[in-house]
């Protein structure tokens, strides 16, 4: 059931999204000579988006009202597979550290922040009992160090240095 | 042509340049071979490397890397039963079963032999197909490019997966995105909501690691990761008598057409490939009920067709300029980083490059078969690396890649915006190559569709009276109905199926 409603989250996500784009079109400049100028493909693309989103929405209402007729694909539903729960909490965690992480890089430099991102990263993909602290603190450190020094003087990559600079 | 070839057997015989082909085969093998990380993250993660380099070592590496990068697959997919890449999917099938009657070395020994020579066949057949290719391609107009990537387009419905509106809606996604930053021709910006950043639009190197890498990174924090044991094997020679090889032979050989074949269609590469020759070589043979339960012959057809792959894929890369697959899409991104425009001219301008590109790549395919036997035992320990460790590593070689681009943070934002939507599209079972493919070839459309219409002043008939141009829209409509219909076939078999289930309780 969850997996149908997913699909009318989506359909009424990407229609709001083509009405948008739709409406945006209309600011686009253009040249006056040309029929088909710079907003005529974006144009198509948002009708579309439009017309495919909604015929999705109505496939999935109707697999709603109608679940006899459903045709259930099993095919990757690794959702259900594998015994351990999916923890909202740890995708939440690796999407804050990641956020911060690349937030905070000009600010603080990018040895220091990547050292700290790898170690908590670590820690937060790692199961309970293999969660060795000392040996993620030195891989940590030793990567930052390796990949900064790697970029920076052999592959002349600018890199935000941050306080260390 | 023999002349350019000299200059590219020059160019790629030092001392350096073969020893990044080298690392790069090395690197792309210790990719393939952990499940997860793929090819074209290996490909991401590098470009960036090799922007200091010159224009024979950059592409030296980066093919090192996609020979490598396909053909390490194979081993996690005999031992584990988890392919290590997409290209691996059909190895599994008989490969494991192989390794669970005590076979994994005879196993591997067919896998490696087969991949050599998958991979040669293809290298030849592009060394002949695209330098004719090209020369027809100097005459094409916006008219022709127009219909042909339009009928690469089209090419998305088959990699829809699932639900073939699921599938064109991505694909649609993929073109909008594509949309942001400056039009085409008259550079009018588009989309930017007035914020100048988006001027320059979306590069694809952060929408293409973001969409793949990233998006698998989140992923992976869904359930804590455990250590994966260590495994055993034991390995002979190749493991096979030369009666056995020779029995084998034709098995090969149209699994490496097969894979040949499907590269080149634009859209579709080494994953579809080692599908279709595996299911082809069950097909065919005389004893279709041994499948899956251990024979050489499928993890011949699927190893041979998955490398017979990575030459087909490049001959519209390198003819044409239009990447068949998401590798051959960071190919062509690497290629325009170091100045080399893919395409016809490619071939007048740039001879000895294309030439030394053949030339890596051969040289590439012994180092694989070379590395994969001496050093199995090594590649086989990497797979018991921790994925908690290797992961974040890899995510902070993505951010430095994305930084590399342009040299400026913008991308790193980026990159993560796309990390999330790939993620949203996951797990709301949108399937995610087609955004790639539309991203790409969306733009092309776009901007032969308007230089045509400039050409013709506005008049629409050239594109469907010109031959050429009539003949690959043409394709693309057949291309269509044909998969509606497919699809329509399905559900109701389906349907009936389901019918029947329920009648019989």
């Amino acid at each position: 059931m969850v997996k149908k409603y997913k699909d009318i989250y989506a359909s009424v996500f990407l229609l709001v999204v083509s009405v948008i784009m739709f409406i945006a079109t209309f600011s686009i400049q253009k040249l006056t000579v040309s029929k088909i100028g710079a907003d005529f493909a974006p144009k198509l693309v948002a009708i579309g988006i439009f017309i495919l989103s909604l015929i999705l929405l109505i496939n999935t209402i109707k697999q709603v009202k109608n679940p006899q007729a459903v045709v259930v694909d099993n095919e990757d539903d690794d959702d259900e597979k594998g015994n351990q729960p999916i923890s909202k909490l740890s995708v939440l965690g690796t999407l804050g550290l990641l956020i911060g992480y690349v937030a905070l890089m000009p600010l603080i430099g990018f040895p220091i922040m990547t050292a700290i991102y790898l170690f908590l990263q670590m820690y937060l993909l790692a199961e309970k009992a293999h969660r060795n602290i000392t040996l993620f603190l030195i891989i940590s450190v030793v990567s930052s160090g390796v990949i900064y020094y790697c970029f920076k003087s052999i592959f002349h990559l600018r890199l935000p240095s941050g306080i260390l600079g | 042509m023999f002349d350019l070839f000299l200059e590219g057997l020059t160019s790629v015989m030092t001392f350096k340049t073969i020893l990044f082909i080298l690392l790069g085969v090395i690197m792309g093998l210790v990719f393939g071979s952990i499940p997860g990380l793929t090819a074209t993250m290996a490909i991401a993660i590098t470009l960036p490397m090799t922007f200091g380099m010159s224009q024979m070592d950059g592409m030296a590496i980066l093919m090192g890397l996609y020979i490598g990068g396909v053909s390490g697959g194979l081993i996690p997919a005999i031992l584990l039963k988890l392919p290590g890449t997409p290209s691996s999917i059909a190895t599994t099938f008989d490969g494991y079963p192989m390794a669970k009657n005590g076979e994994a070395g005879k196993a591997f020994g067919y896998a490696i032999v087969f991949s050599f020579l998958g991979g040669l066949l293809s290298i030849f057949i592009l060394m002949l197909v695209a330098p004719p290719l090209a020369t027809i391609a100097l005459k094409f107009g916006p008219y022709e490019y127009f219909a042909i990537t339009i009928f690469a387009l089209t090419m998305i419905s088959s990699l829809a997966g699932s639900s073939l509106v699921k599938g064109v809606l991505a694909g649609l996604m993929g073109i909008g995105l594509a949309m942001v930053g400056s039009a085409p021709i008259d550079a009018f910006p588009r989309f930017t909501f007035g914020y100048s950043g988006l001027d320059a639009g979306f590069n694809l190197l952060p929408v293409l690691i973001g969409l793949f890498a990233v998006a698998e990174i989140i992923k992976a924090s869904e359930r804590k990761i455990k250590k994966e044991k260590s495994i055993e094997y034991k390995m002979k020679g190749f493991g096979f008598s030369l009666v056995d090889f020779f029995k084998q032979g034709w098995n090969g050989l149209r699994s490496s057409i097969i894979g040949v074949a499907i590269g080149i269609l634009p859209g579709i590469g080494g994953g579809t490939a080692n599908i279709i020759a595996y299911v082809t070589a069950k097909n065919q043979s005389k004893t279709p009920e041994k499948f899956g339960k251990g024979i050489p012959d499928g993890v011949v057809a699927s190893e041979s067709a998955n490398n017979a792959a990575i030459g087909g894929a490049l001959v519209p890369l390198i003819a044409l300029g239009i990447p068949g697959d998401t590798v051959t899409a960071l190919l062509l991104g690497g290629l325009v980083i170091h100045g080399l425009t893919p395409g016809p001219l490619l071939f007048q301008d740039n001879g000895d490059v294309v030439y030394g590109i053949f030339i890596a790549l051969i040289i590439a395919n012994v180092a694989m078969i070379a590395f994969l036997y001496f050093g199995m035992r090594f590649f086989t320990r990497i797979l018991s690396i921790p994925k908690y460790i290797l992961l974040p590593i890899i995510l902070v070689l993505c951010v430095v890649g994305a930084i590399g681009v342009n040299n400026r943070m913008f991308d790193a934002g980026a990159l993560l915006l796309f990390g999330i939507l790939g993620y949203l599209m996951l797990k709301y079972k949108f399937p995610v190559a087609p955004v790639i493919l539309g991203f790409i070839l969306g733009p092309l459309v776009e901007t032969n569709l308007r230089r045509g219409l400039m050409y013709s002043q506005g008049d629409f008939l050239p594109f469907l009276t010109e031959p050429i141009a009539a003949v690959f829209l043409g394709l693309a409509a057949l291309s269509i109905i044909f998969k509606i219909r497919d699809n329509h076939k399905k559900k109701r078999k389906k349907l009936e199926s389901l019918d029947n289930t329920n009648n019989g309780i």
